[in-house]
């Protein structure tokens, strides 16, 4: 009798165990998962200077986005400095380090967005124009 | 030489060896309706397979993005997973099924998405194709007499199917697919790529699944075969060269920059088909007559489409995925603000 009573009891551990290590396998997922999301696309690592300095971190880019943005907030009258880095090739992160003298680092930054996506309409627009010539052009040859 | 130097803000010097190119950073912004004044494209020529266009007044730093876009960012279908229930032909499996995904598929891929992670495969997302093919012998005296099989001057005459081809690839609607693409009806760009060869008794079975991706992850999503742009060639005189001298360095450039006049004097008849191979300046006495350069802000792009896009969709679409990613990024800055406050 008391036997069978162990092998119940037994019994009944083996099934709770599993149960623990199912939970904390579930767990172990969820914590991956959670990691994935919380990749943070844009963070500012340095701030100084009455926040006029920043150092960004962009996450996913590259050399296409930051030669432009370096080279359009160099011509910034209100920035000092303005530089990236791309610091491992095999890493998905730009940096971007912003020295304005009279503004907001983040305005700066800001501004630039706005003035290259300006220059990218005026491009498509002039592009455009010019297919459509070409091909009337083409059309009265 | 104050003049040579004015020059060079605009100009880079071909020297006999290297190039003088001076960086001349413009550290003032153009207001907008100047930098769209001193903005000029032109096209240059365009067919179904590639564009060349001008554009003159933009920065390397913009020409170089448009560039990388071209070539690594902008999406297209490709096949990606391969579902492979027979292969009995000469090519293993795994070299058959990256075969089949550099093949170009013609589907606008603006139609689609990108397929999440833990998604499923579904009309939104995924493009079908089915390849089932058996190589048999055909029923000729000739296919039947075995001697022939060693080493046929044209197999095709012997068996049927002995070579695939993409034509041979069969597309599956999956949903509402079959009524939305009933007017472009979706396959692989060229239908008649070589896939394997086959002889009797060969199977081929597969089930190819096209997903959305980009060139960045593998070089099947790229839109384009080539996009490069290079700066304009400015040619010129320095000092008028006729007679023999004339004659020497019109034969010596192989593209035919140089032609004569009726008067025998040398002069520059196309500057652009320049390809810098530096001939002309090779021998010291011409060095200082000719007046090799660079236009700095000039750049004459060049892109070739595979065939999902039309080579202008290229530009278009190369340009807005540009905006997009600067809109993207403003965006992402006014949540942090507001996470802040
Ligand atoms: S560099 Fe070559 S192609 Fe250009 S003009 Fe001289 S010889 Fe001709």
């Amino acid at each position: 009798m008391s036997d069978s009573e162990n092998e119940q009891i037994e019994n009944q551990d083996e099934p709770m165990i599993e149960e623990e290590n199912s939970v904390d396998n579930e767990e172990i997922v969820d914590a991956k998962e959670e990691e994935e999301v919380d990749i943070q696309p844009l963070t500012i690592d340095n701030i100084e200077d009455d926040n006029k300095n920043a150092t960004f971190t962009f996450y996913d880019e590259e050399h296409t986005l930051g030669n432009v943005l370096r080279n359009t907030l160099i011509k910034n009258k209100n920035v000092d400095f303005c530089g990236y880095t791309v610091p491992h090739p095999s890493e998905p992160y730009m940096k971007l380090r912003v020295q304005s003298n009279k503004k907001d680092a983040k305005v700066v930054l800001k501004h630039g967005f706005k003035r290259i996506s300006k220059e990218c309409d005026i491009i498509t627009e002039k592009f455009l124009e010019s297919v459509a010539k070409f091909k009337q052009t083409q059309m009265e040859d | 030489m104050s003049n040579i130097f004015e020059e060079s803000k605009t100009r880079a010097f071909i020297k006999n060896e290297g190039v003088d190119y001076n960086t001349t950073v413009t550290t003032q912004e153009l207001p907008l309706e100047d930098f769209a004044e001193n903005l000029q494209i032109d096209v240059i020529s365009l067919n179904d397979e590639d564009i060349t266009f001008d554009v003159k007044g933009i920065d390397p730093a913009f020409a170089n993005a448009l560039r990388r876009i071209f070539i690594s960012e902008i999406p297209t279908m490709a096949i990606e997973k391969v579902n492979m229930w027979q292969n009995t032909s000469v090519i293993p499996d795994e070299v058959l099924a990256h075969r089949m995904g550099l093949v170009p598929i013609k589907v606008d891929p603006r139609l689609f998405e990108v397929k999440g992670k833990n998604e499923d495969h579904n009309e939104n997302n995924c493009v079908q194709f089915n390849l089932h093919i058996k190589c048999t012998r055909k029923n000729t005296p000739e296919a039947q007499n075995r001697e022939n099989d060693i080493l046929p001057e044209n197999d095709e005459a012997l068996f049927n199917h002995a070579s695939v081809y993409t034509s041979d690839m069969k597309w599956v609607p999956i949903g509402t697919q079959e009524e939305k693409f009933k007017n472009t009806p979706i396959r692989p760009v060229y239908e008649d790529i070589l896939l394997s060869k086959m002889r009797p008794g060969q199977e081929i079975e597969m089930e190819l699944m096209c997903e959305k991706g980009v060139g960045k992850t593998h070089a099947k999503w790229s839109p384009v075969s080539t996009a490069y742009y290079r700066l304009l060639p400015d040619i010129a005189l320095k000092e008028e060269i006729s007679g023999e001298e004339a004659q020497e360095l019109k034969s010596k450039c192989p593209m035919n920059v140089f032609d004569i006049e009726d008067t025998g004097k040398l002069f520059v008849k196309n500057s652009r088909v320049c390809t810098t191979c530096r001939e002309c300046i090779r021998d010291e006495k011409f060095v200082d007559k000719i007046k090799l350069a660079k236009v700095k802000n000039h750049f004459e792009f060049t892109v070739e489409s595979v065939g999902m896009y039309k080579p202008e969709e290229i530009v278009t679409e190369g340009i807005k995925i540009l905006k997009e990613k600067v809109k993207c990024w403003k965006n992402t800055m006014k949540g942090m603000e507001e996470d802040e406050e």
